[in-house]
């Protein structure tokens, strides 16, 4: 196969089926303009301008670099229908050519290709007989792309990328079939957590490839009316999420909105958490920030009984190392008092300490707190 | 559905018992049901047209067993018959839910065996009353028309004056009526809830006014009927809707039809809203309050939300004139005090409280 030499201006290196195109860095550069491309590129010919079909970061790189062509090879978009290759092709391990985008970053990115041929009995060929439906060119660019990044380590957002760009010219199922096998292992749960990740607006990858949002949640934001996002998506962006973490605090607030027969956004509006992020706090307190408010939204009498029991048996113990807690779920009158000594002095000094705590009003008042309706009397008078 | 009763349409015989009086009522009451007659070991047949097996057997272990109550709240002493397994009915907040993973009905028919351990419990000492009740696992009444299990029982228990029995339902069955029972020593107990809960939590209970029109015969025929607000339940609107429903009990009974009433809040195990949703139901709003996990280890709501929702009852109930013989089920000596003002202990104990209640109906 006769290589083409294109001007590296002559190609599209931003066509949506290059989606994990990026700009090139300095060693590639580098290493463009001492060593000089040592794999082509892979293009179409059309006629008339060529799609390039791999190589978008060499050929950025060789824009830079006065002079230089970009060295590619032709493949062609006509190729076996659907059961004939491709789903099965990312099942073969011998593509151990695809050594990736270490050193010379995009250099190596479709060696291997002559194996193609091979790669007939794929898993996904049903051999239901009938003619199976050819793979459609843009799917094919895209699984060309794919194919020339083997072995490269592919990180959520560019799973999802890759997934926006097949769901857009298949189905969910056919995305997983055909482009899987080159973006998950064959025990990647991954797999399915993208599937949901695609529900979302694009928009929403951003956050993804940024790490404040991890894949895992993408079913539950999936399932939020898109209201209700976009009112979440400020605080979204203001902290790294962990899954566990933003689990609870879409629960909290899905479940407060529920509660109270309102939409979230509204919830979110008036309970002060939407100001949080300007205040300058530090990404911890921030996070416990954000939970807490979300919580008082959801356990609003609870987080009071909370709040009260902390700020009075602050009161109480002021001065002393007794720690006090509130009685389980705040079922009984009780209060247990708890206090680590480590010598008979420790102990003399405790005592006082909660001779004292005997004698406050405002104990009295702490053993009694869940005698208060954190909402006020409601209703009639005891009878 | 297949049409068929409570939608039964197996009857499923286990040799032990196949002579008896209940298996034969049962074939009569289910004519269509496909009969299978069960060796021990045999598998229980499928019911045809998706309805459900009625299980006819033997109960292996003791009958009479103490009402489940924890050390930490107040439980009321009652004692129950275990006469089978599993409702017919389908309450999103019910406590089978927990125990029968499938459809199918059991009822006990060795009620020889029965009557002789509750003959020996009985009448040690006849001068000892003992209020119980039928069905720890099921509704007392649901299947009375096809097992006649209670009327059985009322049979026996005419021998035994010390015995006041409770039959809780939400049916409105009155067919136990026939065993012609002292009006003095039967007291039949509905369930009640907010219209809402009714309508949208539980499934082939009979309706409110059902219950209450049936509460309102016994009443007439001289009987004094029970009433249990078991799970009350949290959420928007609840004042409005047990108001109504507490409105509603009175414009069929007057205070002094009614031997005592019940109150329990809203309880769980933590793992029942996961089961709601594993069978493809909703949460209910109610199951979304602010719970703490009790002592027992039973999630409730959160206490002064209780007490709140006890208060308003109570309050309303004492509106109507009805005071005495209202209870809480399986609360704390803390929410006593908060509502009533004083604890079961006060009373002279819960359980001595509601034998009074159960058998002086002047107080
Ligand atoms: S009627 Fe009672 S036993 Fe039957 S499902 Fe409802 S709560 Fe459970």
């Amino acid at each position: 196969m006769q290589p083409l030499f294109l001007h590296p201006r002559d190609v599209d290196i931003a066509a949506p089926h290059l989606f994990w195109a990026a700009p090139p860095d300095a060693v590639l550069v580098e290493s463009l303009a001492t060593l000089g491309q040592i794999t082509p590129a892979l293009v179409v010919e059309t006629g008339g301008r060529p799609i390039l079909a791999a190589g978008s970061r060499r050929a950025a790189a060789l824009r830079q670099i006065r002079g230089s062509a970009l060295c590619a090879l032709a493949v062609s978009l006509d190729g076996p229908a659907d059961n004939d290759g491709y789903a099965g092709y990312g099942g073969h391990a011998g593509h151990a050519g695809h050594t990736g985008h270490t050193g010379q970053a995009g250099h190596t990115g479709h060696t291997g290709q002559g194996g193609q041929e091979g790669h007939t009995g794929h898993a996904g060929h049903d051999g239901q007989g009938g003619p199976a439906p050819a793979v459609s060119p843009a799917l094919r660019l895209g699984l060309y792309y794919l194919a020339s990044n083997q072995g490269r380590a592919v990180t959520d957002a560019m799973a999802v990328a890759a997934g926006r760009y097949f769901a857009a010219h298949a189905s969910l199922d056919d995305f997983l079939r055909l482009a899987g096998p080159y973006l998950f292992a064959a025990d990647d749960r991954r797999a399915r957590l993208v599937a949901q990740w695609l529900g979302l607006p694009p928009e929403l990858d951003a956050l993804l490839a940024s790490g404040h949002v991890p894949l895992g949640s993408g079913g539950q934001l999936a399932a939020l009316d898109a209201d209700t996002r976009a009112a979440l998506t400020p605080l979204l962006a203001a902290v790294r999420w962990s899954r566990g973490s933003l689990t609870g605090a879409l629960t909290w607030i899905t479940e407060a909105a529920r509660l109270a027969g309102e939409p979230a956004a509204a919830l979110l509006a008036r309970c002060g958490v939407l100001e949080l992020p300007h205040r300058g706090l530090s990404p911890n307190d921030l996070t416990a920030g954000l939970l807490a408010g979300l919580r008082r939204l959801r356990y609003p009498a609870l987080t009071t009984l909370e709040a009260r029991f902390s700020a009075l048996s602050r009161e109480l113990s002021r001065g002393s190392r007794v720690k006090l807690r509130p009685s389980q779920g705040f079922e009984a009158d009780a209060v247990t008092f708890e206090v680590t000594v480590k010598s008979p002095a420790e102990l003399v000094k405790a005592g006082a300490a909660l001779a004292a705590m005997a004698a406050s009003p405002v104990l009295p008042q702490l053993l009694t707190i869940a005698h208060d309706d954190p909402d006020g009397p409601v209703g009639e008078a005891p009878a | 559905m297949s049409g068929a009763l409570w939608d039964i349409t197996a009857l499923a015989v286990d040799a032990a018992v196949a002579d008896t009086a209940m298996a034969a009522r049962a074939r009569t009451a289910l004519p269509q049901a496909q009969e299978t007659a069960l060796a021990p070991g045999d598998p229980l047949p499928t019911a045809p047209a998706g309805g459900r097996v009625l299980h006819i057997k033997a109960h292996k272990g003791r009958f009479l067993r103490p009402c489940p109550a924890t050390r930490h709240y107040r439980c009321c002493g009652y004692q129950i018959i275990h006469i089978g397994e599993n409702c017919p009915m389908d309450c999103s907040y019910c406590i089978l839910r927990a125990y029968f993973r499938d459809k199918t009905l059991t009822a006990f028919a060795n009620t020889g065996a029965m009557f002789a351990e509750l003959a020996e419990t009985f009448g040690r000492d006849i001068s000892r009353p003992f209020r119980v009740g039928t069905g720890q696992f099921a509704d007392s009444l649901a299947l009375e028309p096809i097992t006649g299990h209670t009327r059985e029982l009322l049979g026996f228990l005419a021998d035994y004056d010390n015995v006041t029995l409770e039959l809780k339902s939400k049916t409105a069955d009155l067919t136990w009526m026939a065993a012609n029972p002292r009006p003095d020593r039967v007291l039949p107990a509905w369930s009640l809830n907010a219209p809402a809960i009714v309508a949208g939590q539980e499934r082939d209970t009979a309706a409110l006014e059902t219950r209450l029109a049936a509460a309102r015969t016994c009443a007439a025929a001289g009987f004094r009927v029970c009433l249990h607000f078991d799970p009350i339940c949290f959420f928007a609107g609840w004042e409005r809707e047990y108001a109504a429903i507490i409105d509603m009990i009175f414009d069929y009974l007057s205070p002094a039809d009614i031997a005592y009433m019940s109150l329990g809040s809203f309880r769980c195990l933590p793992e029942l809203p996961g089961r709601l949703t594993a069978e493809g139901r909703e949460l209910p709003d109610y199951m979304l309050g602010e719970f703490a996990v009790g002592a027992d280890g039973k999630k409730r709501l959160l206490r002064p939300l209780r007490v709140r929702q006890f208060r308003f009852m109570v309050a309303h109930l004492a509106g109507h004139g009805f005071s005495r013989g209202l209870y809480f089920c399986m609360e704390s000596d803390e929410v006593w005090r908060a509502v009533f003002g004083h604890t079961p202990r006060e009373l002279g104990g819960l359980a001595a409280y509601l034998l009074d209640c159960a058998r002086n109906p002047g107080g």
